[in-house]
């Protein structure tokens, strides 16, 4: 992890080097993790939202596209990708929807906006120059129905026809889509296809599982996963089937620790703290050591569900 | 060759497919081809026309011209809702894929209170129907490397195809959050003020909210969209007044229009020359049909539009109805290009009759617009319960009683229309523009959370 890390950093500096934020320059680099976590402060939100005009930067030519953050930031936070970046981050959520279970020829209703991770990673399709999404790499269908919650019906209406194994939806219209579906009499049809509904947020934390699925549902043996995001870090964690409160990641492309919330001090493994994230992937628009509002630990022990991934602990 | 081709639009500034400007002739020539080969195909491998063609009686074979094809019964939207419902699938038997799984299903606008779905191979994204969005962004001048606002409806045949399109053209893309509701208006307009974009690509009542968010905010339009020279819209008609109207509030070098239909998955945009929408003749066949015989009209004469798409890898439709109005225009057009312009109205149910003649909301727009003060201004119009008409026309400042005999005059005099007007202090988003009953607005239907 520190050799890719240290790679991040000298380009960082390199290409960045007259934004201050970070204090880090090619003569100023941190030796070791040690060091990066006591030298480079944690980012918060409101730093990169000064970040956001990065286009003033030249070198910065080659971010392609931009999408915005979805939570709630004034200003609002931007974030650009090159055509690599977007690729890197689309094979990332095609891992997790390995995980969950999904494969070639599977459907995948999308109840989310077309500017969602969520969505925007899924093919090909939605996205300018991404030139695989998830659902390419896995021979899946990606349906999208926009996240508007008044489109719940559109959504059934896809369920209906289209008939998904699996939907990920947005937590704003998890209610509404459970309640409609298990009202509707869709249900007695998808008895062999539909498997799953996975419900996602930007840094928020839900730890509802899935026996408070609506009765209603009858014999449909419908389970509930929960994908967690950070975007500003272009992070994903998918919540263990045998453990509500805990939410696995790959640890290949982000570094990944706790803080104390109040000093901001480095807390070692397995304390509870704030999660912050750097992503080592991204060099055009980076975020280092970025500090989420999620307050979790991290474990790196085998997890009795047999993943050998380590996972945020809420 | 297209890959040539793509090559070609990325280093020349100037590039034009050369079929733009193929000899009117070998693009009939060409469409007739294509026919045949869609109607061979669909008989051949299609449950659906193959049925539909059995119970007419016809073959593909007895089809010897374009005369011929025209006597095809057209299909409509009703047909494609009852066999959605009779097979509750997504797949209705019109998806010419040679058998192989889709590579994407999008989902119609729900007119009649159905979305149909259309199923997308990965050619039609890279090849087939991305062509003519390729060829229309480039007529509509977004180039390499330009910054080009774009909202992503992922749900939307036309958003799939902007996308490998910019791809194809090299365009830098900005996506702000939200989709195509004017409640995401603030996000887009910050976004367009932050991040600079040249181009917007749009739909009106969203731009119309930016605009609105400009005067909520005291900020000039012409200020906040000082890095945009182009705007494109699309799903909506905007009148030549209008048109000029903006392209002067924002400061903008040229101000586009685009249309079509995601149901039978059409579309074209403008030129410069603003002469109605370029419907590339290669890939899809455009008819005007009178709406009551269903004959088919000449050059210039208003009728609904129906159209077949000339290239498989899709959902297939052939001879389908539109609903949309609108007029075909077969002469050569200003900007060099040979193939048919389509200008689009209105939708079919969104007109009304006054002395035997048909009105759409499109033309009383249109003569509004001519009123300064009611240029842009959103309105709909309310068929009473009497057989009468009446404008409501969104006026929060109480200033509409100006200018209100003013329009009813110009009504009467162009369109012999005698409605009274009214200013209203809000509006339902979905009935600007549109033709409602006087009892949905007796209910107050459509008001609570606009």
């Amino acid at each position: 992890m520190w050799a890719k890390l240290r790679r991040l950093l000298r380009r960082v500096s390199q290409l960045h080097a007259h934004l201050n934020n970070w204090s880090l320059s090619p003569d100023n680099l941190p030796s070791d993790l040690d060091s990066f976590r006591s030298k480079v402060p944690v980012t918060r939100p409101e730093a990169l939202q000064t970040l956001a005009l990065f286009d003033e930067n030249p070198k910065n030519s080659q971010q392609i596209v931009k999408f915005t953050v979805q939570t709630e930031h004034s200003p609002p936070i931007y974030l650009g990708f090159t055509e690599r970046e977007i690729s890197i981050y689309a094979a990332e959520l095609a891992k997790y929807w390995a995980a969950i279970g999904i494969k070639r020829g599977d459907r995948i209703l999308l109840y989310d906006y077309g500017t969602s991770p969520l969505v925007y990673l899924a093919s090909f399709a939605f996205t300018p120059h991404l030139n695989r999404g998830a659902a390419e790499r896995l021979g899946a269908v990606a349906i999208c129905n926009d996240g508007l919650p008044e489109l719940v019906d559109r959504a059934i209406h896809v369920v209906r026809f289209v008939k998904p194994r699996f939907a990920f939806v947005r937590e704003e219209v998890e209610n509404p889509f459970l309640g409609r579906l298990a009202s509707e009499g869709v249900l007695p049809d998808l008895e062999e296809s539909f498997e799953c509904v996975v419900v996602s947020a930007d840094e928020t934390i839900f730890l509802k599982n899935s026996n408070n699925l609506p009765a209603e549902f009858g014999k449909l043996q419908l389970t509930e996963r929960r994908l967690l995001r950070i975007d500003v870090a272009r992070f994903f964690a998918l919540q263990c089937p045998l453990d509500s409160r805990s939410f696995h990641f790959s640890p290949d492309l982000h570094f990944v620790e706790t803080v104390d919330p109040t000093t901001l001090k480095p807390l070692p493994s397995g304390e509870e703290g704030a999660i912050v994230v750097t992503p080592i992937f991204i060099l055009a628009q980076p975020v280092l050591r970025y500090m989420s509002n999620l307050i979790g630990s991290i474990e790196w022990d085998c997890c009795r569900c047999g993943s050998k991934q380590p996972r945020l602990l809420f | 060759m297209w890959s040539q081709l793509k090559n070609r639009c990325v280093r020349e500034a100037e590039w034009i497919d050369p079929i733009e400007v193929a000899d009117p002739e070998y693009l009939l020539r060409l469409q007739w081809r294509r026919i045949k080969r869609v109607l061979h195909y669909a008989y051949d491998n299609l449950s659906f026309y193959r049925e539909r063609f059995d119970s007419i009686g016809l073959h593909p074979a007895d089809v010897k011209n374009l005369d011929d094809f025209s006597r095809i019964p057209l299909l409509s939207k009703l047909d494609l809702i009852a066999e959605t419902k009779s097979r509750q699938s997504f797949s209705i038997g019109i998806e010419a894929f040679n058998k192989r799984p889709p590579f994407n299903v999008v989902m119609t606008s729900g007119t009649h209170g159905f979305h149909t779905f259309a199923a997308v191979g990965r050619a039609e994204l890279t090849r087939g129907a991305m062509r003519a969005v390729l060829r229309e962004f480039w007529m509509q001048k977004i180039r390499p490397g330009m910054s080009v606002m774009t909202l992503s409806p992922a749900w939307h045949f036309l958003s799939l195809l902007d996308s490998r399109a910019l791809t194809a053209i090299g365009a830098r893309c900005v996506s702000p959050f939200g989709t195509h509701t004017p409640r995401f208006a603030e996000r887009f307009l910050d976004a367009v003020v932050n991040l600079r974009p040249e181009y917007v690509l749009t739909i009106p009542p969203v731009l119309y909210a930016m605009l609105s968010v400009c005067e909520r905010r005291g900020i000039e339009p012409r200020e906040a969209f000082a890095s945009v020279r182009y705007v494109s819209a699309v799903g909506e008609a905007v009148t030549p007044r209008l048109r000029q109207k903006l392209r002067d509030q924002l400061g903008l070098d040229d101000f586009f229009e685009r249309g079509g239909s995601s149901d039978g998955l059409w579309g074209g945009g403008e030129c410069s020359r603003h002469n109605g929408h370029h419907v590339f003749a290669d890939l899809f066949y455009v008819e005007i049909v009178d709406p009551v015989t269903n004959q088919r009209l000449g050059p210039g004469e208003r009728g609904t539009i129906v159209v077949t798409n000339l290239v498989l890898g899709k959902s297939l439709y052939i001879r389908f109805n539109c609903e949309d109005l609108g007029s075909i225009a077969t002469d050569v057009c200003e900007c060099g290009r040979t193939h048919p312009r389509v200008e689009i109205f209105d939708r079919l149910d969104n007109q009304i009759q006054v002395n035997g003649r048909e009105i759409t909301v499109y033309d009383i727009r249109a003569c509004l617009d001519e009123i300064d003060q009611l240029c842009g201004r959103s309105f709909f119009v309310v068929k009473q319960r009497n057989g009468g008409f009446r404008i409501d026309v969104y006026d929060p400042d109480d200033t509409l009683h100006n200018v209100s005999s003013e329009a009813r005059a110009a009504l009467l005099k162009r369109f012999g229309l005698d409605a009274e007007f009214r200013g209203i202090r809000s509006m339902p988003a979905r009935w600007k523009g549109r033709l409602v009953d006087e009892r949905q607005v007796a209910i107050g239907e459509g008001y609570p959370g606009e």
